[in-house]
């Protein structure tokens, strides 16, 4: 690794072994390596992570496509990255080895897929005891489905959750291109955490699985709340918010701009009606309630309309906001970059990386004592740790390390082979 | 015995973000003390789901499922003698949620610096909509709000209508979550000595800054290909395609075809092997292009059979389906019932009632699944009592003066 860098790093103790791919297991291994945590992931050469979306062509292999993924990039900063064909004999062993002296292990393999490598949990365990297990399988590890495959759409499907969202009349409607993985992520993070305080305070390991879709289902936890509770799902209402009266979604002046507008208490109504100019609505007493307004919320809504028609979003969220009244832009996803708040408070950071250059990298979305987790090392290149994994971890020599690489049990270059390629979502 | 036990934790402020980390803390063996307003309690005990024919404040599911577990104590914190109370019980806390707003811990004399001077391993988290600092800090704040700012919304809905709000309070639930990784990560931290100068954190968690992680990866992708997001159509997202639900002959069926070998098995699946050599859709690009097209086909084929038949011989042929359950499905289903997704909620007023407990299964430290959560202020008096030895007359008195509500009518 390079030098100190000044920050925050609680996890500064722990090792974590990370067999993830994607988005969902390499965001949890990214909060615990923003931490502090020394996070190896192991590729192979023969199945790189299918984040790094390498196209199988000479030439894309010639220009190092594997190494230009935005998504992969910003989302294995701060990592250790070796190449170990873990379906050689001779790899197992390595791995093996590095479990010995890990922490915890991450996976999010395919059902099955670590007994057939030879490390299931007793193959771990009888390297080390102590060893932590987590898996996230989209369906879970256990129960009727837990050999089937889902993408982060899948898991929202699979979650009910679109069930909660759109027109009362219209069909269920999906939030995200890929919700569950970066659902999943987070929820592993946190298991993963639990489990590593345990550890240290008893010494005892343990397996770790959670369902991705479950993660999922505690976002629109209010769904089951409700059919538990009431026996029936909670109404959908469209852009409308069962409490704050008015919440809606406004046109602006530019083509296809969007301001969110939550009138979450009552006494956002007289300011809201004093800022779009409607003396009338904030002296009629009817509406002084969200209950009083609930009945008129179509006028209420033109109301808006007509105010910010010919605003700017921004123009419009600021003037509300400076009233006290809830309001937010609708941003695209791209436009997040520029986003004032963002910047200002530190959340994109800087990280040059080798092939690409300088690039923009969300920051830990928590601060400690006003610091975000330092932004160390770029993502690693493929295998570009073996030599201080493998020989200063493992005390393997030069000699050593090259025949395992003549071998092509690890190595630094992609192996051509037939495999179908998948887009990175967009997030 | 859950991992957290021995660790005790004070919950100030409204809102689901904050009661959602307090309820992660609390499910894996925490002890957690929520401090509310006398009188009209955490703003979330106003948020439906209600029961019927209770009064708030104690007739939210959502407070039931957030506080289960949980002491609920009232303390004034405008008071003088409240203030004092509340800081005398975050000194004896290893763990301190906040979420009273920016700058209202200090004003109530229990901030950071206060409590870090009396209790220097402290962890405090303060949650907030835009954070600590910063432009927005005094800025209002929803789910809505956050999940708008976050870039979250733009993409849902029409391609030429306006976007659409996902229901509920995804974006707290997702700050809890975040603020739960941070403060984990701090008690590890506090494990490593006593002697460690990091002792002691103050946690800032924007829940705006939590809600960017899924949107993130298309900021960062901007940098490199200058390419701006858009709003591709309702359950229609870039850059593939089918990554949807279509209406099955029995509910709702959730379709990802994203590699060649998964269109190959959808088509064969669908029982249209033709479609998988039309150029127009030969690539998941091209089925992105023309996902209209696409969909004159495969909404009619999909409408023929039950979402639950598709989905299962979707997957043995390797098609990532799912159905797109109802919550009343939820219950029914034999994969959910098997993995115990559901749990029992309890509340005085509410009675008992099923909804999806937290989920991750660690084998040697399970985490409690449903329980009890309590009235307003009803453990006032066995927290005050038990934490700071206050005695009937003391506690009397703090009551006359409304410093502290002594519960069971709801003060």
């Amino acid at each position: 690794m390079s030098g100190p860098v000044s920050g925050p790093a609680p996890l500064r103790e722990i090792r974590i072994v990370d067999l993830t791919m994607g988005w969902s297991g390499p965001l949890a291994t990214r909060h615990l390596a923003d931490l502090g945590a020394e996070v190896i992931k192991i590729e192979s050469c023969g199945y790189p992570d299918w984040w790094r979306g390498w196209e199988n062509t000479p030439e894309a292999l010639a220009s190092r496509e594997h190494e230009k993924s935005p998504a992969f990039n910003q989302i294995n900063r701060n990592k250790l990255g070796v190449t170990i064909d873990l379906t050689h004999p001779d790899g197992r062993e390595m791995a093996l080895k590095l479990i010995a002296r890990a922490d915890a292990v991450i996976e999010n393999q395919a059902k099955g897929v670590m007994e057939k490598l030879g490390l299931s949990l007793p193959d771990m365990q009888a390297v080390n005891p102590s060893i932590i297990w987590l898996s996230l399988p989209a369906f879970g590890a256990e129960g009727p489905w837990s050999s089937y495959r889902g993408y982060g759409s899948t898991v929202e499907h699979g979650a009910g959750l679109p069930h909660l969202t759109g027109d009362p009349d219209g069909p269920p409607v999906q939030t995200h291109v890929a919700y569950g993985d970066a659902c999943g992520g987070l929820n592993a993070a946190a298991a993963l955490l639990v489990g590593l305080f345990h550890r240290r305070r008893t010494g005892q390991g343990q397996r770790i699985e959670l369902s991705q879709v479950e993660g999922m289902l505690q976002l629109g936890v209010h769904g089951p709340i409700a059919q538990g509770l009431t026996g029936a799902p909670p109404l959908r209402m469209g852009n409308r918010h069962p409490v704050f009266v008015p919440q809606g979604i406004f046109a602006c002046l530019e083509p296809d701009t969007w301001l969110v507008i939550s009138i979450t208490d009552d006494a956002m109504w007289p300011a809201l009606c004093a800022v779009i100019n409607r003396p009338d609505l904030a002296g009629d007493g009817a509406l002084a309630t969200a209950a009083g307004r609930r009945g008129r919320e179509a006028a209420i809504e033109a109301a808006i309309a007509a105010w910010t028609r010919d605003k700017t979003a921004a123009d419009a969220m600021g003037a509300l906001q400076d009233a006290s009244v809830g309001a937010g832009v609708a941003q695209r996803p791209t436009d997040m970059l520029r986003d004032d708040s963002h910047v200002q408070r530190g959340f994109w950071q800087q990280l040059d990386r080798e092939v690409v250059g300088p690039k923009p990298h969300p920051a830990t979305p928590y601060r400690f004592n006003g610091e975000r987790g330092p932004l160390k090392t770029p993502a690693p290149l493929l295998g570009q740790h073996n030599e201080e994994i493998l020989g200063g971890i493992l005390d393997l020599s030069g000699d050593q390390l090259a025949a395992l690489e003549a071998a092509g049990i690890i190595g630094t270059q992609p192996i051509a082979r037939e495999r179908p390629g998948k887009e990175a979502p967009e997030g | 015995m859950g991992a957290l036990a021995g660790i005790k934790v004070v919950e100030f402020g409204n809102g689901v973000a904050v009661g959602y980390c307090g309820a992660l803390l609390a499910v894996c063996g925490a002890e957690v003390i929520k401090v509310e307003a006398p009188g009209r309690g955490d703003t979330v005990r106003h948020l439906p789901p209600f029961g019927e024919g209770v009064a708030a404040p104690e007739a939210s599911g959502m407070h039931a499922f957030l506080c289960a577990g949980k002491a609920s104590i009232t303390i004034d914190l405008g008071q003088e003698q409240g203030q004092e109370l509340a800081r005398r019980l975050a000194v004896g806390a290893n763990v301190v949620l906040e979420a009273l707003g920016p700058g209202a811990a200090d004003s109530a004399r229990i901030g950071y610096d206060s409590l870090h001077a009396a209790a220097p391993k402290l962890i405090m988290a303060a949650l907030s909509w835009f954070g600590n600092d910063g432009p927005r800090r005094d800025w209002a704040g929803s789910d809505a709000i956050a999940q708008a700012l976050a870039g979250f919304i733009y993409p849902i809905g029409q391609k030429d209508g306006p976007p659409i709000i996902p229901g509920g309070y995804g974006a707290q639930i997702t700050g809890g979550l975040t603020a739960f990784i941070a403060v984990m990560a701090a008690l590890i931290g506090g494990q490593s000595g006593a002697d460690s100068d990091e002792c002691g954190v103050l946690i800032d968690q924007s829940i705006l800054e939590a809600q960017t992680t899924y949107t993130e990866t298309a900021g960062v992708r901007t940098a490199y290909d200058g390419v701006r997001s858009v709003r591709k159509g309702l359950n229609k997202f870039t850059p593939t395609y089918p990554q949807t639900i279509y209406p099955a002959g029995d509910g709702w069926i959730g379709v990802t075809t994203l590699t060649p070998a998964q269109w190959f098995a959808c088509c064969d699946l669908i029982g249209a092997p033709e479609l998988f050599d039309d150029p127009r859709f030969s690539t998941s690009a091209a089925r992105n292009a023309n996902a209209d097209e696409l969909d004159t086909y495969l909404v009619p084929l999909f409408a023929k059979r039950p979402a639950l038949e598709w989905f299962h011989e979707g997957q043995a042929k390797r098609v990532p389906l799912a159905p797109v359950p109802t919550m009343a499905d939820l219950a029914e289903l034999d994969h959910f019932q098997a993995r115990e997704v559901l749990a029992r909620y309890e509340h005085p007023d509410l009675g008992s009632f099923s909804a999806a407990a937290i989920p991750w299964k660690l084998a040697s430290t399970p985490l409690r699944k449903g329980g009890a959560a309590p009235r307003l202020g009803q453990d006032t008096r066995d927290v005050l009592r038990a934490e700071l030895g206050l005695g009937d007359h003391e506690l009397s008195a703090l009551a006359a003066v409304g410093a502290i509500g002594l519960g069971g009518s709801g003060s």
